[in-house]
């Protein structure tokens, strides 16, 4: 019998206390149990561990057993025993076979004493017992060991055949040895002395023959053992963070100069690599590699600085430091581990500090009491705190690592026909609970075409509008009462009724998406009996509630000759209140990109929540909810500025990246492997995916794990927009009916770069967090938690980092292909001669 | 300031004090809010986070009241805009934001997994909080000095 008792380290008190404790233990230990207790890593004494100093890779090992388990002479016994060896030594004392892949060699204090099989053999003299008994378990190992080498070199083909002809060698030379001896044991001849001590000779130089074949074979696996092309590496970061660098100074405007790039090289050189000559190698391979990041900069800057030169700086350079914080702290597991709990942390900040330093100092000029203060900032204040508790609740929807097993699953990720059994009060709510938050969205969607004027355009956007998206919703909910039956139940209905549901889904989300594209202007011309309905309402009753009785805010454009010289005319002629019949009326111009963008958002987020499930829904809407409440504080803080193009600060994009990797955790992922829902692959399908299907599971897994990075990248340009959108919100006179969005279409050079400054700073902030997770990886490649922790997160933030550049440039491609189709749309609608 | 206050009639005086009081109060718990909704375990520990709280308060939110009393309107100066009027509302700013900071950087920690006992909950926040504290004394005392530099030489500076 065996009993393992771990420690995470021996060096501390509370271990000490634990060993103490042992004590206990040992007394009532039986005759055949052999107690060990180990560590399973040493820690350096400022508590790091993992690492591969001799501190950390260092660990203690006790054994006890009543029985005595060794000689103090006989064999040479070892101070120091590799953790691999611990797993032949266990295996043969418990009588088991030596596992397959076993390279550990055996511990030989254990094996002194003969085991009960090997006592009977009692022509073996007392002296060299222990000694023999030792060499026949080394035997098994080793043959053991060789099997495995040779079934892997097979295989592979990774060894040198050199080295193993070698090895083999010294085997045969051991096996002869051991042949002769047990010769000479099972010989009926006497042994004399002498024969003892040739025996002992002999037995002492098997061992060593055995040892050595063993040492052999370990050299030859830690060649090809996790190998690591150290050059690539090198050569990747260096590219990846120099380019990043470089865009990082073009965009804060900061002059690229080459003494820059050279310093950011060497320290990348020194920070991989200690040795010379390859750091000399590096740096005349580098010298070009400059060069060419200085070409890239002088690209780059040609995207010349925007007019409205962005003011406040303290909140973008914390932005920017939280956000380096967070790619630095990627270096460190515990932080990997934790970072679910450390984004959410670090948005809170930039948000708390953004709107500590900007939101209650911009109406620094007119002094006021603190008590108007807070009645004019009680929008301001409600935002806020909505950001916070959205932020918190968020953390009810996180998923578990496996290295934390004190970590509860939370109630909503467990599938709805688990619970069942246990909570059905819970169950009834969360159901609810997901459903309000799957129709509350496209409840306001229509809400707010209705209410803008984007509605009712052509056939098949109306229809998708009305009873298409709905539709989802509907089929969202059902098919989720569907999986709360019982899998037992739903198993026996045909595939067609198990799959239906999210096929129409799908079906309605596609249709939705494709008449966005087939009819991405969604604004009216009004005949000419309804544009003079309308003014005449507005002539009549210019200061009261006109706008009540019109079916919509309504944006008016001039005719052909105006529209060029743009507003001053027209918004002459509208105070003036001369209307002319012939200025066509249009609805909802002032929305038009926001509306577009922000149905196919609708769509994306009906098609995840059906991929994440029921329990996930409420996180959606927190993520929403975050999300306004940081382009709202952005845009009431922008008011004052009143620029006709917004300028998005430095801070929300640095915010907005933040947060899409805070609702990757709490969205119910986690960076490993594991934890990938792999379920979601057959949301709409059943059965096995024929293999020309085989990139539909792909795509559906993608969309589930990196489901927040695609909400956030789709909405990216609506910190562009909203500022602009929600001019056509506020309330204001009729006469001074805001351009809104068409400020856009009216300065197109001005959105185009201000789109492109936003694309690039997004990407830069999430090229930082990949940056991080490189340069962890690279760093941590010999660490004990490389392939549990870095190595995975590496993978995962570089396919989210993939994935966010495809849903970004997808997004951004769809809000210029809707600037292009308006200006047709106005050249063929508005500006025809008259 | 104490002299003006000396002449102030003993009700005003005493409902300064309770409007300080309340104030105070009022700052815990927000502190306490803010903390649980900054990560801080809602449900559990519901004592060592208001401990905590009170510590920050007491830190930043006492030294103020003592100093610049309850008008609404010199807070507002102060912490809104940010305009200190003299060496002691200089010296009150870098206090409270220094105690922030260290509070702040006191999470960090936390969730290293260096199993030290000082790691659980509210210690190195607590901590930190008081080295921020510290440091902010240090910073507001160089601040005084270079001040009173400043105003001895006015030549040099010139």
């Amino acid at each position: 019998m065996l009993s393992f008792l771990c420690f995470h380290s021996l060096l501390l008190p509370a271990n000490l206390i634990s060993i103490l404790a042992l004590k206990s233990v040992v007394n009532k230990l039986e005759e055949d149990t052999l107690l060990l207790v180990l560590g399973d890593h040493g820690m350096t004494k400022t508590g790091d561990h993992g690492g591969d100093s001799p501190e950390e890779v260092g660990a203690a090992l006790f054994a006890y057993s009543p029985s005595q388990l060794w000689h103090k002479e006989e064999i040479h016994t070892q101070n120091t025993v590799s953790q691999i060896d611990l797993v032949p030594t266990v295996a043969l004392l418990l009588g088991t076979p030596i596992p397959f892949s076993n390279l550990g060699k055996l511990i030989p204090d254990f094996f002194a004493f003969p085991s009960q099989e090997l006592r009977s053999i009692s022509r073996v003299p007392l002296e060299v017992k222990p000694l023999f008994n030792y060499v026949c378990a080394l035997h098994r190992n080793v043959r053991q060991v060789k099997t495995y080498i040779e079934t892997y070199h097979s295989q592979t083909g990774a060894f040198s055949t050199s080295l193993l002809t070698k090895s083999n060698m010294k085997y045969q030379e051991a096996l002869t040895m051991l042949s002769r001896i047990t010769q000479i044991l099972e010989s009926q001849v006497k042994i004399t002395a002498e024969d003892i001590n040739n025996l002992k000779k002999d037995l002492n130089e098997t061992e060593k023959l055995f040892s050595s074949y063993l040492i052999l074979v370990s050299n030859m696996c830690h060649e090809i053992w996790a190998q690591y092309d150290d050059f690539s590496i090198e050569i990747g970061f260096g590219i990846f963070s120099g380019m990043l660098f470089v865009s990082m100074l073009v965009l804060f405007g900061v002059p690229v100069r080459m003494p820059y790039l050279v310093l950011l090289q060497t320290l990348e050189g020194v920070c991989l690599w200690s040795s010379l000559p390859l750091f000399l190698l590096v740096l005349t391979l580098l010298i070009p590699a400059s060069f060419i990041l200085l070409k890239v900069s002088k690209m780059l800057q040609r995207l010349d600085p925007l007019p409205g030169r962005y003011q406040c700086i303290e909140t973008d350079v914390l932005a920017v430091v939280l956000c380096c914080m967070h790619a630095v702290s990627l270096t460190s597991n515990s932080f990997v581990m934790s970072e679910s709990y450390i984004t959410s942390y670090f948005a809170n900040s930039i948000m708390t500090f953004v709107f500590l330093w900007k939101v209650l100092k911009k109406k620094r000029s007119e002094p006021m009491l603190r008590r108007d203060r807070f009645r004019k900032n009680l929008k301001e204040w409600i935002l806020f705190l909505l950001f916070l508790i959205a932020s918190k609740s968020s953390q009810l929807f996180l998923s578990c690592r496996e290295e934390q097993p004190w970590c509860d699953v939370s109630p909503f990720l467990k599938p709805l026909s688990s619970l069942r059994l246990s909570k059905s009060q819970f169950l009834n709510i969360r159901y609810l609970l997901s459903g309000a938050c799957v129709f509350l969205p496209v409840i306001g969607l229509n809400r707010w075409f209705r209410k803008l004027g984007n509605h009712g355009v052509f056939f098949i956007r109306h229809f998708s509008l009305t009873y298409g998206l709905p539709l989802t919703a509907v089929c969202l909910w059902m098919n989720w009462a569907l999986q709360a039956v019982p899998s037992s139940i739903l198993d026996k209905l045909p595939a067609w009724q198990q799959t239906f549901l999210p096929r129409i889904a799908y079906l309605m989300i596609f249709g939705s998406l494709m008449s966005v594209l087939i009819d991405p202007v969604c604004a009216r011309l009004l005949t000419e009996e309804e544009g003079r309905q309308i003014k005449e309402a507005v002539h009549v009753e210019p200061k009261t509630k006109a706008k009540d009785k019109l079916p919509s805010r309504k944006k008016r454009t001039t005719n052909s000759k105006y529209h060029k010289s743009e507003e001053g005319a027209q918004t002459d002629k509208s105070s003036a209140g001369s209307i002319n019949a012939r200025v066509p009326v249009v609805c909802g111009l002032g929305t038009v990109y926001s509306s577009n963008l922000l149905q196919v958002f609708i769509s994306v987020f009906l098609l995840i929540a059906l991929l994440l499930g029921d329990g996930l829904a409420p996180s959606l809407i927190l993520m929403m909810v975050q999300m306004f409440t940081a382009v709202e504080l952005k845009s009431l803080t922008d008011r004052e500025e009143n620029q006709k193009v917004p300028v998005v600060p430095v801070w929300l994009v640095a915010l907005w990246s933040m947060m899409s990797m805070q609702y990757f955790f709490t969205t119910g992922h986690q960076a490993t492997i594991p934890s990938i829902r792999f379920e979601t692959a057959f949301i709409g399908y059943h059965g096995n995916y024929p293999s020309y299907l085989y990139w539909i599971p792909a795509v559906l897994i993608i969309l589930n794990t990196f489901a927040a990075q695609v909400m956030f990248a789709v909405a990216v340009p609506f910190m562009f927009l909203w500022t602009l959108t929600r001019r056509n919100l506020e309330e204001g006179s009729m006469t001074d009916v805001p351009k809104g969005e068409m400020e856009l279409q009216l300065d197109s050079d001005l959105f185009k770069k201000g789109l492109s400054h936003l694309v690039l700073y997004f990407v830069s902030f999430q090229a930082l967090q990949l940056c991080g997770t490189m340069l962890s990886a690279a760093l941590h490649r010999r660490h004990l938690m490389a392939w549990g922790i870095f190595a995975p997160r590496f993978i995962f933030e570089g396919v989210s980092f993939l994935v966010t550049l495809t849903a970004l440039s997808l997004s951004c491609g769809f809000v210029l292909f809707t600037h292009r189709a308006l200006g047709k749309w106005i050249d063929r609608h508005l500006n025809r001669p008259v | 300031m104490f002299s003006s206050y000396d002449n102030l009639k003993f009700s005003h005086r005493l409902y300064n004090l309770v409007k300080a009081f309340f104030i105070f109060l009022f700052s815990c718990i927000a502190f306490h809010a803010v903390t649980v909704l900054y990560g801080a375990p809602a449900f559990e520990a519901v004592e060592e986070t208001f401990l905590f709280s009170l510590l920050v308060s007491t830190l930043s939110i006492f030294p103020c009241l003592l100093v610049i009393g309850t008008s609404s309107a010199a807070w507002s100066r102060l912490y809104f805009d940010r305009k200190p009027e003299d060496e002691t509302e200089i010296c009150l700013l870098c206090l409270v934001i220094c105690t922030y900071l260290g509070a702040w950087f006191g999470a960090f920690p936390i969730p290293l997994d260096w199993d030290r006992p000082w790691q659980a909950w509210p210690i190195t926040v607590c901590v930190g909080s008081l080295w921020g504290h510290t440091l902010g004394v240090c910073v507001s005392i160089f601040q005084l000095l270079h001040r009173i530099s400043d105003q001895n030489q006015p030549e040099k500076l010139r």
